[in-house]
């Protein structure tokens, strides 16, 4: 019997007159990978400064383990085992990688026992299982943007969470990088067993990798299920139309 | 068991060579003084070294590690010289609250240092609650602020009355020596503690960037505030020192132009590493002491002119310049 | 009596504490137009305004003999060499190629700038120390009087003639840049970087000529706004200055909002009668200078943007 490890409720987040969020709620299960996906402005990333606390929700509440964290600050919020990577990365540039990846794990979860030399240990077997071993002691201004992405999910993995939040690990990769990043991500959830929601827009790796997905379009939730229910949902493919790349690949999908 | 442990190997590594081989210089001028073998310029000229490095490194904790240039640092400065000197003519004084220690300098120093401490960290904790909600530039104008408004009421009560300034007990150069030393030891194992520990991981990621070193657990808040009372506390420790050494305070000791000092020789050095506070403030002392001999006139234009090529052509500092020039020092620069 | 007294000393203090505050709002006006639209804090505009000071009285006393009234002129044409100067010297390497301004960008700006006053200091302490020009300067000797008075007599206060007339003259430098500003094409180049520097690429014009425009500008406004600040003062001009002016400017640019000229005009409206006030309240211009930080500190901490920021 599957366990919700994180429960979002009638979450509604406003900008001035702009409503990014309209009670909008659902749930993750432990252990799947949760896909949030949707045309672009749709509140993806607001929902994931809602979730690590970045953002004060003007309605709604956030469950992380039966826990209410609404309105916590996200340093707490991260230390309770949630952790994200950015969509623009934030690597810690005069740093070297090591020092990037230490951090994530001297201040997560166990960030009341653990050693410097024991955060090191850990640190370093996480950028090996990220492929970053040989460049742990370069500035991480010197990686180049698929090395960059690595970091941020090293860091993020370093924290040891039960829950990851993945904001578009993919963007900006090449199609061999994508294929390297997914193979990447699919070794997370099969060893390090990471309760995982990504927001992604290369599509045919949310939909083989995501167990559930949720659309965003404007703020609401238009649909949520298997891959395959989403794909086949009209008003998912209406709200893609706006975005004729998208519509086209949403297409593809519904004819195979 | 294991903090204690990691702690002592810190202090084998590299990084720490440099800290080492210059108080071992210092002890060994000390040592030379005390028994006579040297006259007093050269104890003099160590004592100018031992207070750049100090206030540099105070100013490193908040500019250098945590990225917040305070344009007020100077105000923790004069509050310990400040505090000293009150403790002396008021607080020590045959009618005050601590007469009983009146006559004995020594005491009344350290108890006058640590009450300075103490003020400086209690003001830093209250200003810094408010202004380190602010970053960047915004922080650096609201410092500013700060020491404008206690340099024009430090100003109306200096005008008001003073017979606050000077320090009337007789002090002995050796012995204000070998104080400037254990000042100077203090200083840095307190910065090269906070550099190696978590904490200076923290305020590392901070500088960095502040947003991602909250997401990733960091309390950020909670830090900068205790950076910023740390550099506060040992601030007031030198200003309590060089108000000693000086015999008292003078109106410059709350002026802008200290922390001038001190961000000038930290921008040299180069922000991040331990070391680059320490070369930079040597490097400055040497630049002040050279245009007071041989150029006084061209003081500011020289510094001025060092601030610029620093901070557009090598930004990084002379300790990132060497670094990055010269990768097998950089363990000792860490 | 008392209370008649009372009453009239508010009332001068709040009318010269209008021409003030208009004084003052020139005088940031370059400042906000630097910050605002280039995001440059620049710490060296206190010690460029004194230049411009300098600039007035060097020419007058000097050189040529030149009459203060023309000063403006001559900081126009100083201030846009400063400007160059000061571009390609302290800003160039940091922000010519700049996209966006990162936080780690806007704190090198603004320590060049600041290591740009410190040599802008060294200047004029070594022009002291050889005797050049006196540490104290003035312009001795000069006043302004219409029918043999050098005052305007309203409600029974004295304006003087030379401070109504460097404000007056504040004020309209501070006009003629909003209509540069609003009206030219460049003016226009001007505020698209001040929304988004990427923006200006693909309006054609090149970001770094708009970029040393806006601190030539700026420094010019700085340079003009102090042969005025000479005018409005005649004497005690001195390097000293720069300790009341830069500090002033940054609480007006922040009450007024980042880039807003009209802003900082209302900001200096709002900083000189608080002065002013304070100062015939206390008697003390300490406290004065004082309530005017405890101003920006709390402006700072509770509406970054400013009372009229966007």
């Amino acid at each position: 019997m599957a366990r919700e490890i994180l429960k979002v409720e009638n979450i509604t987040k406003r900008f001035g007159g702009l409503l990014a969020l309209d009670h909008v709620s659902f749930y993750v299960n432990e252990g799947e990978i949760l896909g949030l996906i949707g045309p672009n402005g749709a509140g993806k990333t607001t929902m994931f400064n809602v979730i690590t606390g970045v953002y004060k929700p003007e309605e709604g509440r956030v469950y992380f383990k039966g826990r209410d964290i609404t309105g916590m600050k996200p340093h707490s919020i991260a230390r309770l085992g949630i952790s994200r990577t950015h969509q623009i990365v934030k690597p810690f540039g005069d740093l070297t990688v090591l020092e990037n990846t230490m951090i994530g794990a001297l201040f997560g979860p166990r960030h009341d026992t653990i050693t410097e030399d024991e955060a090191r240990e850990i640190a370093l077997s996480v950028l090996e299982f990220v492929g970053l071993r040989d460049k742990a002691e370069m500035p991480a201004r010197l990686l180049n943007i698929q090395e960059k992405k690595r970091l941020e999910l090293a860091r993020a993995l370093a924290q040891e969470p039960e829950l990851l939040l993945l904001d578009e690990v993919l963007a900006g990769l090449n199609p061999s990088e994508v294929a390297k990043m997914i193979k990447l991500l699919r070794k997370v959830r099969d060893e390090k067993k990471i309760t995982m929601i990504m927001i992604e827009h290369v599509m045919h790796a949310v939909m083989n990798l995501a167990d559930r997905i949720v659309v965003l379009h404007f703020g609401r939730l238009i649909a949520q299920g298997t891959p395959e229910e989403v794909a086949t949902n009209p008003e998912v493919v209406a709200a893609y139309l706006g975005d004729p790349e998208m519509a086209l690949k949403f297409v593809k999908r519904l004819r195979r | 068991m294991a903090p204690g442990k990691g702690l002592m190997l810190a202090f084998t590594r590299k990084g720490f060579y440099l800290s080492l081989a210059l108080l071992a210089v210092f002890i060994v001028i000390g040592v030379l003084f005390w028994y006579g073998r040297i006259g007093a310029n050269i104890p003099g000229y160590a004592m100018d070294a031992m207070y750049y490095i100090g206030i540099a490194l105070s100013m490193a904790i908040i500019m250098s590690y945590a990225g917040y240039v305070s344009f007020g640092h100077v105000v923790f400065y004069g509050v310990g010289g400040w505090t000293l000197v009150y403790t002396f003519n008021r607080l020590a004084s045959e009618s005050g609250v601590l007469s009983f220690l009146h006559g004995h300098s020594y005491a009344i120093l350290v108890v006058g240092t640590l009450l300075g401490m103490a003020l400086a960290v209690l003001l830093a904790v209250t200003v810094g609650a408010a202004v380190l909600r602010l970053r960047g530039a915004f922080f650096a104008i609201a410092t500013i602020g700060l020491d404008y408004v206690i340099l024009y009421l430090e100003s109306l009560y200096a005008t008001g009355g003073s017979d606050y300034m000077y320090i009337g007990y007789e002090r002995f150069l050796e012995k204000t020596y070998f104080l400037y030393l254990a000042g100077l030891i203090l200083t840095v194992l307190i910065a090269y503690i906070i550099r190696v520990s978590k904490f200076g991981y923290g305020l590392a990621a901070i500088r960095e960037d502040e947003d991602a070193a909250e997401v990733l657990g960091v309390n950020t808040y909670r830090y900068k505030v205790q950076a910023f009372a740390i550099a506060a506390a040992m601030a007031a420790l030198w200003g309590s020192l060089s108000s000693w050494r000086t015999s008292g305070i003078f109106p410059d000791f709350f002026s802008l132009s200290k922390s001038v000092d001190m961000i000038v020789m930290n921008v040299i050095g180069g922000l991040g590493t331990f070391n680059g506070p320490i070369i930079g403030s040597l490097i400055y002392y040497v630049i002040i002491k050279a245009t007071q001999l041989y150029a006084k006139d061209l003081a500011y234009i020289i510094v001025g002119a060092i601030v610029i090529i620093v901070v557009s052509v090598f930004p990084e500092g002379v300790a990132g310049l060497i670094k990055s020039k010269y990768r097998q020092l950089r363990e000792y620069l860490i | 009596m008392a209370v008649e007294l009372s009453s009239q000393l508010l009332v001068s203090n709040t009318l010269s504490g209008l021409v003030y505050g208009l004084m003052l709002g020139a005088l940031a006006s370059g400042l906000t137009l630097i910050w605002g639209v280039m995001k440059v804090v620049n710490l060296s505009h206190g010690y460029l305004v004194v230049t411009g000071m300098l600039t007035s009285v060097i020419f007058y006393k000097y050189i040529l003999n030149v009459s203060p009234t023309l000063s403006p002129a001559l900081a126009f044409v100083i201030g846009a060499l400063v400007g160059i100067a000061f571009y390609y010297s302290s800003l160039h390497l940091i922000i010519g190629k700049a996209e966006t301004m990162t936080l780690k960008i806007e704190m090198s700006s603004l320590m060049s700038t600041f290591g740009f006053g410190i040599l802008i200091l060294g200047i004029i302490t070594f022009a002291v120390n050889r005797g050049w020009i006196l540490s104290n300067e003035g312009l001795s000797g000069w006043t302004l009087s219409i029918h043999g008075k050098t005052y305007l007599e309203v409600a029974g206060t004295h304006l003087e003639y030379t401070k109504l007339l460097g404000a007056g003259l504040g004020v309209v430098l501070v006009l003629v840049t909003e209509l540069f500003l609003r009206k030219t094409v460049w003016g226009l180049a001007i505020r698209a970087v001040a929304e988004d520097s990427r923006a200006v690429a693909l309006t054609g014009y090149d970001p770094v000529k708009v970029k040393l425009l806006t601190t030539i500008i700026s420094t010019i406004m700085a340079l003009i706004a102090g042969a005025l600040y000479a005018i409005y003062l005649s004497s005690g001009i001195s390097v000293g200055l720069e300790s009341q002016i830069a500090p002033l400017s940054f609480v007006i640019v922040v009450l007024g909002g980042l880039g807003s000229l009209i802003g900082t005009l209302i900001g200096g409206l709002i900083i000189g009668l608080t002065y002013n006030i304070t100062l015939a309240l206390t008697g003390h211009s300490e406290i004065s200078l004082s309530v005017a930080f405890a101003i920006l500190l709390i402006i700072l901490i509770v509406r970054p943007k400013g009372l009229f920021g966007r």
